[in-house]
C-alpha cells in the first residue's frame, strides 16, 4: 500500500468509526422515510371504501359503470335529495351530489356530506360524469376528450422538451443529485477545516513530516476525506433508490411508479460533482491550514458557503439563459459548479465539452489547491496562535522559513 | 567511514533571534553522540535543520551521505521534543499505521509491535486508546515508535523524560542494545549522567553555539583540576602537598599545591603502606564541565 492510501486508508478508518459519522450516514434514510412514510400516510388516508350517493336531475348520468374502474368506490343512484339525505343521516351513504338540472349550462354540481369523503372518491365521480358526458362521441374523440390538455414544450436552442406544460418528475434527478453533493459538502467542509488541525491537536506533525512528504500526507487526507464523501453518498444512492422501490412497488405509491428519470443528467452532475468536491474539500483544508484556531476556521467556512449558493441568488440570471455568459461561469467555478449544472439539466441537455471543461477546471484546480495546502502545512506546522499571511505562501523559501517560530 | 551526519557551518535566524550560529559537528557511524545544552540553546531547532524541517540560512548538512531526501526517511527514526501520538487511536492501531508510513509492512509492523509492546510491558495496554495511558507508558510507546522500523540513524530528543527508573534502564538498554547493532544515535538530553553513561561524544551548544565538542573522556580531561581521588582501608595517611581535602563519594578528594604531582602523592601512600584500594585523577562530573562551560560562555559575551 502506498503512503499515500495508507494516510487515506487511516483517515477513512478513523472518520467512519466515529458515532457523528454514523448519526449523518443515517440522517438521509432517515429523511426519506418520513417523506416516503408520509407520501404512504397520505395514500393510506386516501385509500378505503367510499360510498357516494348521487341525484342526476339532468340526466346526464346513464352509465354509472362507465369510467374508470375503482372498487373503493361504489356510487348509488336517488331519485331526490331527500332520499339521498335521509341515506346521509342513516351513515348509508358518506355523501351525495346534486347535479343540477340545468347543468349542460351551469355545469355545477352540489356536494352534500357530514364529514368531507376522500379526495380520490371524490375524483372518481366526476371521471364517471364526463365520461359519462363524452359516452355518446366516437371513441377517438372521446379519449382525447378524456385526456384533455397535452401540451409539449420544446425548447429547440437548448435540446430539452416537457411534456403536459413542465418537466417530467425524473428531470429533477440530475438537481436532487446536486443536492445530495451539497448537502455531502456542507456535511463534510467543517472535517475538512479541521483535518490538519488534528496533526496540530496530537502534536504528531514532527512525526509525520519525518515520514512522509507533506504533499503525500496532503494527498492523503483529501483522498480519505473523497472516500468518505463516495462512502457517504453511495449510501445515500442506495437509500434513496430502496426507497423508491418501496414505496413504488410495496406502498403503491403512484407518483413513486412513474419516474423517468434522466440517467445522462444525473451521470453529469456525479461526473461534475465529484472533482468539485475534491477542490472544495482541498480549497477548505487549505484554509483551515492558514487559520489560527477552530473558531476562526469555522468562520471561514461558513463563507465558503456563500460561494456554494451563489447559483441560488443568482437564478434570475440564469434560468431566462441557461446558456448564457453568467450560467456558464458558473458551470466552470468548481464551488458552483455542482448546483449550476443541477438547475441547467433541468433546462437544456448541458452539452459534453462543457461537462469535460468542469471537470478539467475542479481537477487541476484541486490539485494545485492541494499543494498549496502542504505548502500551506509546512509553513504553519509549528506556529500555534498564529495565522499564515496568504502573501507568506508565495514568497522564497528561506524568507518563509524565517517567520517560523523559534525552538 | 563517512560520518552519519555532518553539520558545517550552520546558521538559522527566526526574525531578529539567531537560534543557530555557526554550528558544526560530525556524528560518526556506529556511536552515541551527545547534542547538550541549556533550554533555548538551539538544540531542537538545529535537530529540525538536520532533518529538513527548517532550512538553513546558511551552512550545510550531510545526513546519511548527502541531503536529506524522502528515501532517507526510512531510515532515520527521530523522537521530537513534542511528544504526540494519535490521542484518539487505539496503540497497537497507533503504532503500526505510523511503522506503514516508515515503509513497514503492515504484517512485519504487526509483529514488531508485538514484541516491543511486551519488552516495555506494554502488552495489556494494545488495544486501550493513547490517551487513555499514562505519561510514562505514552512515553515508552514513543520511543518504540521511533525504532520499530529499525533506522540507521536515531535521533531523540529528551529520551527519558517522564521515565522511572526501570523504565529508565529499559531506554537505556534498548539504546545500548541498538549501537552494538550498529545504529548512530544522537541524544539531545539534559541528564547529563545519562550522557557520561551513553555517550561517546558530545557537543555542547550554548545561544546557538558550539561550547565544547568531542570525546566525553578528553574533555572530561581538559575540566579536569589539580586533584586525585584517593580512597585506603583503613585512616588516611599524612600527605604533604595537599593544600585541601574533600569527601567525594566515599573516597577523599586531595585539591594539590601546584608543585605536586599526582605521583608525588601515590609514592607517599605507598611508602607509607597504606593500603590503597582506589586512586584516580579527578575528572569533574558534565553537570560541573556544563556548568563551567556555558558560565565561561555568558561571561565572555557580557565582556565583549
Amino acid at each position: 500500500m502506498s503512503k499515500i492510501s495508507l494516510v487515506a486508508w487511516q483517515q477513512l478508518r478513523q472518520e467512519t468509526s466515529k458515532r457523528s459519522f454514523l448519526l449523518l450516514l443515517l440522517l438521509m434514510p432517515l429523511i426519506l422515510v418520513f417523506v416516503i412514510g408520509f407520501g404512504a400516510l397520505i395514500a393510506k388516508l386516501e385509500s378505503g371504501e367510499t360510498t357516494l350517493g348521487y341525484v342526476d336531475q339532468a340526466g346526464i348520468i346513464f352509465d354509472p359503470t362507465l369510467g374508470p374502474e375503482n372498487e373503493d368506490v361504489t356510487l348509488v343512484a336517488y331519485g331526490n335529495p331527500e332520499e339521498a339525505q335521509a341515506a346521509l343521516d342513516a351513515e348509508a351513504i358518506n355523501g351525495y351530489y346534486v347535479i343540477d338540472a340545468d347543468y349542460a349550462n351551469t355545469h355545477q354540481a352540489e356536494l352534500l356530506y357530514n364529514e368531507q369523503p376522500r379526495s380520490s372518491a371524490m375524483r372518481y365521480f366526476e371521471e364517471v360524469v364526463r365520461t359519462n358526458l363524452v359516452a355518446g362521441e366516437t371513441p377517438a374523440l372521446a379519449e382525447r376528450l378524456l385526456d384533455g390538455a397535452n401540451l409539449t414544450i420544446r425548447a429547440t436552442a437548448y435540446d430539452r422538451e416537457y411534456a403536459t406544460a413542465g418537466p417530467a418528475a425524473g428531470l429533477f434527478f440530475p438537481l436532487i443529485v446536486s443536492v445530495f453533493f451539497i448537502f455531502l459538502i456542507l456535511t463534510t467542509s467543517g472535517y475538512m477545516t479541521t483535518v490538519l488541525a488534528e496533526e496540530k491537536v496530537n502534536r504528531t506533525i514532527e512525526i509525520i513530516v519525518t515520514s512522509i512528504s507533506t504533499g503525500q500526507m496532503m494527498a492523503g487526507k483529501l483522498l480519505g476525506a473523497l472516500g468518505i464523501a463516495v462512502l457517504q453518498l453511495v449510501v445515500w444512492i442506495i437509500f434513496l433508490f430502496a426507497a423508491v422501490w418501496v414505496g413504488g412497488q410495496v406502498l403503491d405509491l403512484s407518483w413513486l411508479q412513474e419516474l423517468d428519470i434522466s440517467w445522462r443528467d444525473g451521470a453529469m452532475i456525479v461526473l461534475v460533482a465529484m472533482p468539485a468536491y475534491y477542490f472544495t474539500a482541498a480549497l477548505m483544508t487549505l484554509l483551515g491550514t492558514m487559520v489560527s484556531d477552530d473558531m476562526e476556521a469555522q468562520q471561514i467556512g461558513s463563507l465558503s458557503f456563500i460561494l456554494l449558493f451563489m447559483p441560488i441568488y443568482l437564478l434570475m440570471v440564469i434560468i431566462p439563459n441557461p446558456n448564457g455568459p453568467v450560467a456558464l461561469f458558473f458551470s466552470f467555478f468548481p464551488p458552483t459548479s455542482i448546483i449550476t449544472m443541477g438547475v441547467r439539466s433541468l433546462l437544456m441537455v448541458v452539452p459534453t465539452w462543457q461537462v469535460i471543461v468542469s471537470m478539467i477546471i475542479s481537477l487541476i484546480g484541486g490539485v494545485f489547491l492541494t499543494w498549496l495546502a502542504g505548502r500551506a502545512f509546512r509553513l504553519s506546522m509549528l506556529r500555534y496562535g498564529q495565522r499564515l499571511r496568504v502573501s507568506e505562501l508565495f514568497r522564497g523559501d528561506s524568507a518563509r522559513r524565517s517567520t517560523a517560530s523559534q525552538s | 567511514m563517512n560520518p552519519a551526519v555532518e553539520v558545517n557551518q550552520l546558521s538559522k535566524s527566526f526574525g531578529a533571534t539567531r537560534a543557530v550560529d555557526d554550528v558544526s559537528f560530525a556524528v560518526d557511524q556506529g556511536e552515541i553522540f551527545g547534542l547538550l545544552g541549556p533550554n533555548g540553546a538551539g538544540k531542537t531547532t538545529t535537530i529540525r535543520l538536520m532533518l529538513d524541517i527548517f532550512k538553513p540560512d546558511h551552512g550545510t548538512v550531510s545526513i546519511l551521505d548527502g541531503p536529506m531526501t524522502e528515501a532517507k526517511k526510512e531510515r532515520i527514526g527521530y523522537m521530537p521534543e513534542e511528544r504526540g501520538l494519535y490521542q484518539d487511536m487505539q496503540l497497537e492501531r497507533c503504532l503500526i499505521y505510523l511503522a506503514g508510513l516508515k515503509g513497514v509492512p503492515a504484517a512485519e509492523a504487526r509483529q514488531r509491535v508485538s514484541g516491543y509492546l511486551e519488552r516495555f510491558d506494554l502488552a495489556q495496554h494494545r488495544h486501550k486508546k493513547v490517551k487513555e495511558l499514562s505519561r510514562g507508558m505514552q512515553q515508552k510507546s514513543q520511543i518504540i515508535n521511533t525504532v520499530l522500523h529499525r533506522p540507521e540513524l536515531l535521533i531523540v530528543d529528551e529520551p527519558f523524560s517522564g521515565l522511572d527508573p526501570v523504565n529508565t534502564k529499559l531506554v537505556k538498554d534498548l539504546m545500548d542494545e541498538l549501537r552494538q547493532e550498529g545504529t548512530t544515535i544522537i541524544m539531545s538530553t539534559h541528564m547529563m549522567h545519562q550522557v557520561e553513561e551513553l555517550c561517546d561524544r558530545i557537543v555542547l551548544i550554548n545561544r546557538g553555539r558550539n561550547v565544547l565538542y568531542g570525546r566525553l573522556k578528553e574533555i572530561q580531561r581538559a575540566y579536569a583540576g589539580h586533584a586525585v581521588l584517593v580512597r585506603v582501608d583503613g585512616p588516611m595517611p599524612e600527605v604533604s602537598g595537599v593544600e585541601v581535602t574533600l569527601q567525594h563519594n566515599g573516597a577523599m578528594q586531595l585539591n594539590l599545591a601546584d608543585d605536586v604531582t599526582p605521583q608525588d602523592v601515590l609514592t607517599q601512600l605507598v611508602s607509607s603502606q597504606a593500603t590503597v584500594e582506589q586512586f584516580e585523577i579527578a575528572a569533574p562530573g558534565l553537570d560541573e564541565i556544563f556548568i563551567q562551560a556555558v558560565g565561561e560562555e555568558t561571561t565572555a559575551e557580557g565582556g565583549q
